[in-house]
């Protein structure tokens, strides 16, 4: 389990079903952008691929291959991520009508 | 009369909708009053109740004038108290709304007679023409489509919120005056609805005492009808509203009209102009003092506003809280009681990453009233039990 910031990056046993896959560009996935400083959570590699659970709102990521896949952000350390199947949640808050996802 | 009808058409059904769009819209105009048109739909409006006439139409700036000058001509004799006690801003708006009215006998009060006894009369009248399939088909379609989508009536009996009265009878006397208007625009749900049968499916003489209602919806905002006056609003000429359909602006007034009466509401809840505008005096020490739940929780938010931490976290640093909890991986934990209303417990957090001069950055988190650890806390935000968070790098 890694966290950068807001978001935590937790290994599951294996991918749920019925995952929707994200595009992504050039091999650069986002995991999360901060909205108030234009700051992003980004991988930039091949073989790393975010999925979407349409019905839970949850996010995914699974890194193949053989070599860990480097988490960054200009504001915090970078983490690297040994393959395998993630569920990504980002850091929440809570307001007494809902709760909301804290914008960094 | 026709015998009852059983069921909508399909083409009949069809219409529905449309019905639904155009009085939503009706219910949400912000362009100014249509006066030739609104006298006309007033003296409908009487002659449709069997009654004469007013004497003098005396238009008001906002439903707040409205209320004001009607309450101040009643009490003839104690007007200049009642003025007296108006802040000045407000008295500056009456001046012309209560000359037009002076020295004239306003008479008895037709509210119930233009508008309750009416809408009664034809809502018998339709439930004889139509079978309970057809009303609930056109209440649920068109009164409660329309009623979801244009802000609420309830506003209206809280018109003085914002002036403080400080005689009692006075205050209970302009009270009296404004649950004395009588809604057009914002009958737009029920007028719409009538409309519908009338147009669709030819209840025409069930429903044709509502001429001077319907024309009134379209042409101003309200009235304060009595015998010899009938008093008249313009309409908002601003109306911001979030997606429930409340009352809602961050930036200036969710509701205002043209002489300067603005209603100030978050997500439908009316807050004193200086929570929207000005933040900045939002203190520890008013919002302490608020006594409406809701006020006070939207205070705490605003507090701040524009800081970097702003809120409830900024309010706690200021207003002091109880340290519960500390752990030197998860944060402090953080608690103040709110009168009234749940706690505020907040996590504080350190970045693991140092800023570029070397400190290291502070956060501080809402988590619900229940937590007791910094590490439960912690775990919460990401949606995890206690013993489920783990992480085993942080940066």
């Amino acid at each position: 389990m890694f966290r950068q910031g807001d978001v935590l990056i937790v290994p599951i046993e294996r991918m749920p079903c019925g995952l929707q896959r994200l595009a992504c560009a050039n091999d650069c996935v986002v995991l999360a952008y901060g909205e108030a400083t234009g700051h992003a959570h980004a991988i930039t590699a091949a073989g790393v691929a975010l999925f979407r659970d349409p019905e839970r709102e949850a996010m995914f990521m699974q890194v193949a291959g053989a070599s860990p896949a480097a988490l960054e952000h200009p504001e915090h350390g970078t983490i690297h991520i040994p393959p395998g199947d993630y569920r990504i949640i980002r850091q929440r808050e809570y307001f007494p009508d809902a709760n909301r996802i804290v914008e960094d | 009369m026709a015998g009852t009808t059983a069921r909508l058409t399909p083409r009949q059904e069809a219409r529905l909708a449309e019905f639904a769009q155009q009085w939503t819209q009706i219910g949400l105009v912000t362009h100014p009053a249509d006066r030739s048109r609104a006298e006309a739909a007033i003296r409908d409006m009487y002659l449709c109740a069997g009654l004469a006439v007013p004497k003098t139409i005396v238009w008001c700036g906002s439903p707040l004038t409205m209320g004001l000058s009607r309450a101040i001509n009643l009490r003839a004799d104690q007007g200049n108290i009642i003025a007296a006690q108006v802040p000045e801003e407000v008295r500056a708006k009456l001046r012309s709304s209560v000359a037009d009215g002076a020295g004239l006998d306003a008479g008895y009060c037709f509210q119930a007679h233009v508008e309750h006894n009416i809408l009664i009369e034809v809502q018998s009248n339709v439930r004889a023409s139509v079978g309970k399939d057809v009303w609930d088909d056109v209440m649920a379609n068109i009164r409660d489509e329309v009623g979801a989508g244009v802000w609420g009536v309830g506003v209206r009996n809280d018109l003085g919120a914002d002036i403080s009265l400080p005689d009692r009878n006075v205050r209970a006397h302009v009270s009296e005056s404004f649950r004395a208007i009588a809604d057009a625009q914002r009958s737009a749900p029920i007028l719409g609805s009538y409309r519908f049968f009338h147009d669709v499916v030819a209840l025409r003489e069930q429903t044709e005492k509502l001429a001077g209602l319907w024309a009134l919806a379209q042409s101003a905002d309200s009235v304060l009808p009595h015998q010899n006056i009938c008093w008249v609003s313009e309409r908002h000429h601003t109306l911001k509203l979030d997606d429930d359909a409340d009352l809602h602006s961050l930036e200036g007034p969710a509701c205002a009209y043209p002489d300067g009466f603005a209603i100030y509401a978050v997500h439908g809840v009316r807050v004193p102009s200086f929570v929207v505008e000005r933040p900045r005096e939002v203190t520890v020490e008013k919002i302490d003092a608020e006594q409406n739940a809701e006020v006070r929780r939207i205070m705490i938010n605003r507090y701040r506003e524009g800081e970097e931490i702003h809120g409830a976290a900024a309010f706690l640093r200021d207003a002091g809280g109880r340290k519960i909890d500390h752990d030197d991986k998860f944060g402090t934990l953080w608690r103040r009681e709110i009168p009234d209303d749940e706690p505020i417990v907040l996590l504080e957090v350190v970045n693991a990453t140092p800023e570029p001069d070397g400190r290291f950055k502070h956060y501080w988190l809402r988590v619900p009233p229940s937590m007791t650890s910094a590490r439960e806390a912690a775990a919460w935000t990401f949606e995890l039990g206690p013993d489920e968070y783990t992480p085993e790098k942080e940066t």
